[in-house]
């Protein structure tokens, strides 16, 4: 593990270090760092996961003022993400420790020299000489991070360099498909949908997962993959750290069968393996799949992707396979939008309204209430028909209405009915009364001629109006 | 024939007795098949967007022709143009056209409500004729519903498909400066949420919303189609 030195250690002594190159200061240093390689050789592409931790003293107050950047030649590294904070004691000295984690990928082969990492930051120093009195304060404020008397002070923390042996990837032995992966890894797959019909597309995908180079990888290979039509596959990379070190990324291949195919094809992927010093390929299990190919002319693909397909038959597809049915004319214009569609919905509408209105006279007009308002409008027609007849005949009209309201009323005669009315209708029952009386002598006088007039008629309709059941 | 074809434009089908005189009408409903052709000849001619769009609106005349379905799965994985997830409103309409479902439904509804209002005109009520009755009317409803929702002339009457030649970025905020969301390659098709002069807000296929420039964006039903919806 390169360790490395404040790079300017006289510029923050602690209060009680007088000579920062003493021995005092090896052992309470205001602030240092380290970097940790977990290994010292490596291979071409081969990600190399690295810490670096910054060490400040605990009883001083730190200001951080950068982000610590890597940059060199022969190499690529992550972007450093944020750092963890935690405490450490070395020798009897409490340190706040910040922890950036990233990882470098050797890009030749070759010593690889990893420059030195540095970090600026602010700290606040005991003013020397303030005596005693500084002191007291010190103790009163220690373990707040405050110096009750200090002046700040900019310091620049950096690590050692550190060196790194980098390898060739060996040439015997690479494999045919083998697209840069450097690493330890996994493979799986699946399919969705399993069942497909018509030429419609399904989706394998296939997931490489483990640690090494996501970033530089290149996709797997499909075999045995003649009989389908393939496109380049999207990718998702997700990683199981902050560095993207451990992970899995998938490939999600677009598959489209040919001809009928029961089983998906089967996925290859190459990579080196640094533990090993050996290339490794997997393979992953072909899936059972119903892919029906497409058929009908209509089908086929396009001409800019001609490259990719074959033909599909053209005019041999039997009727009952067609691949789809007849793209029937269509309308920008939903249905429901259009006026059809309000008058084709008008009509039921005008049946339901009739239908109700209907039923609801119906109902009024049958049983008793509709006997009733049968009668009224019965007897309102006569009573019309009366108003037209002449002395004799009107005043058999008259006494006939009479007894048949009496009659509807459930009473024996006329004169028992007019009897039974109220008190209030006592001018009209005396009408009416006087009216019969002239009605019997009409029928009953022998040809004696019986004239009626027309003030009369006025008051026997007007007392029939008024004198009903 | 005159009859034939004044009921048959009651019902909204699309009556054509005259080849000819189909072709020469410019109000005559559009087909499905023409707009894949259009997209084929987008596709030689690398018209991409123009390509994307035509079978936008291929899919959106008949959401279930499964020719402009397959044509389009196939285009899109070649471009790399991001597809919403299958709904289950893919599935409804891969069965039946939306439009066929909302007359079946009106139909049926129909049907039960007038049984219903027969039964109120003439008596006759019984418990299963009147249950009967209303399971008509739910179920038409039912389907109606579900043909309304499913059609993409309806729910889908703001989509629009991202024109360029570069992929167009998805950002957090109107402004050039505001972060990225996501990247849609050209003919990748988002749900536009509210225009705001020249920035709009739109949902991604994965379900992403953000702002996008409103230059980038053309509408996947004709203008005239969405002037006339108002």
């Amino acid at each position: 593990v390169p360790r490395a030195q404040p790079v300017n250690p006289g510029a923050a002594p602690l209060p009680n270090t007088a000579d920062p190159s003493g021995a005092q200061a090896n052992t309470e240093r205001v602030a240092f760092a380290e970097l940790v390689i977990p290994k010292k050789t490596a291979f071409v592409g081969e990600v190399i996961p690295v810490e670096f931790r910054f060490f400040f003293n605990a009883s001083l107050p730190f200001e951080i003022q950068s982000r610590p950047s890597l940059s060199g030649e022969g190499f690529t590294v992550q972007r450093l993400p944020d750092p963890t904070r935690s405490s450490q004691e070395i020798d009897g000295v409490s340190y706040n420790v910040f922890t950036f984690q990233t990882s470098i990928t050797p890009l030749k082969s070759g010593t690889l020299d990893i420059p030195p990492v540095s970090l600026d930051c602010i700290t606040q120093v005991p003013i020397s000489g303030a005596g005693n009195l500084n002191d007291m304060f010190n103790q009163f404020f220690s373990g707040s991070g405050v110096q009750a008397f200090g002046q700040s002070r900019e310091i620049t923390v950096k690590s050692d360099p550190a060196q790194l042996v980098v390898k060739p990837l060996p040439r015997e032995g690479k494999p045919a498909g083998f697209g840069g992966a450097v690493g330890e890894f996994e493979l799986s797959s699946s399919a969705d949908p399993t069942v497909v019909k018509d030429g419609e597309p399904l989706q394998l995908s296939v997931t490489v997962s483990g640690r090494g180079n996501f970033d530089a990888m290149g996709e797997p290979k499909l075999v045995e993959a003649d009989a389908w039509r393939t496109y380049p596959p999207a990718t998702t990379f997700d990683p199981q750290d902050s560095i993207g070190y451990g992970g899995a990324k998938r490939f999600d291949f677009m598959l489209v069968a040919k001809e009928n195919q029961d089983q998906t094809p089967v996925a290859e992927f190459s990579y080196f393996d640094p533990g090993t010093e050996k290339y490794v390929t997997l393979r992953s299990e072909p899936i059972a799949v119903e892919a029906q190919a497409a058929t009908g002319a209509s089908s086929q693909p396009s001409v800019a992707q001609a490259s990719a397909v074959t033909p599909a038959p053209t005019t041999d597809a039997p009727p009952e396979v067609r691949a789809d049915k007849p793209a029937a004319p269509r309308s920008f214009t939903p249905w429901i939008h259009r006026p059809s569609a309000w008058i084709l919905n008008a009509i039921p509408l005008a049946l339901l309204l009739t239908f109700l209105v209907a039923g609801w006279i119906r109902k009024r007009n049958s049983g008793e209430q509709g006997r009733i308002v049968r009668a009224r409008k019965t007897r309102k027609t006569e009573l019309v028909r009366i108003g037209g007849l002449r002395d004799a005949e009107f005043l058999a009209g008259a006494a006939r209405l009479i007894e048949s309201d009496a009659a509807a009323s459930g009473h024996a005669s006329a004169q028992d009915w007019l009897v039974s009315q109220s008190s209030s209708k006592g001018r009209s029952v005396a009408v009416l009364r006087e009216m019969l009386s002239q009605a019997d002598e009409a029928r009953f006088g022998g040809g004696l001629a019986i004239q009626v007039s027309e003030s009369s008629r006025a008051e026997i309709l007007t007392a029939l109006r008024e004198v009903h059941p | 024939m005159i009859t034939l074809r004044l009921f048959l434009l009651m019902l909204g089908v699309a009556v054509t007795v005259s080849s000819a005189g189909a072709a020469q009408s410019s109000e005559l409903p559009e087909s499905p098949q023409t707009y894949v052709d259009l997209a084929k000849t987008d596709v030689d001619s690398g018209n991409i967007v123009g390509a994307a769009l035509n079978y936008q609106r291929a899919l959106v005349l008949d959401p279930g022709y499964r020719v402009a379905q397959n044509a389009f799965a196939e285009f899109a994985a070649a471009n790399r143009i991001q597809l919403r997830p299958r709904s289950w409103q893919d599935d409804v309409v891969a069965f039946v056209h939306p439009e066929t479902l909302t007359m079946i439904g009106c139909a049926v509804g129909w049907i039960g409500a007038l049984g219903l209002a027969w039964m109120v005109f003439a008596g006759g009520f019984t418990v299963w004729r009147t249950a009967g009755g209303i399971a008509l009317v739910g179920v038409g409803t039912a389907l109606f519903a579900m043909g309304w929702v499913s059609d993409p002339r309806i729910a889908d009457a703001n989509l629009a498909v991202l024109s360029g030649k570069d992929p167009a970025r998805v950002l957090s905020g109107p402004a050039d400066n505001s972060a990225m969301i996501a990247e849609l390659s050209p003919g990748s098709a988002v749900g536009i949420l509210s225009p705001r002069g020249p920035w709009t807000y739109v949902v991604t296929p994965s379900g992403a919303r953000g702002w996008i420039a409103s230059d980038r964006l053309i509408s996947v039903l004709p203008e005239s189609q969405n002037a006339g919806e108002g």
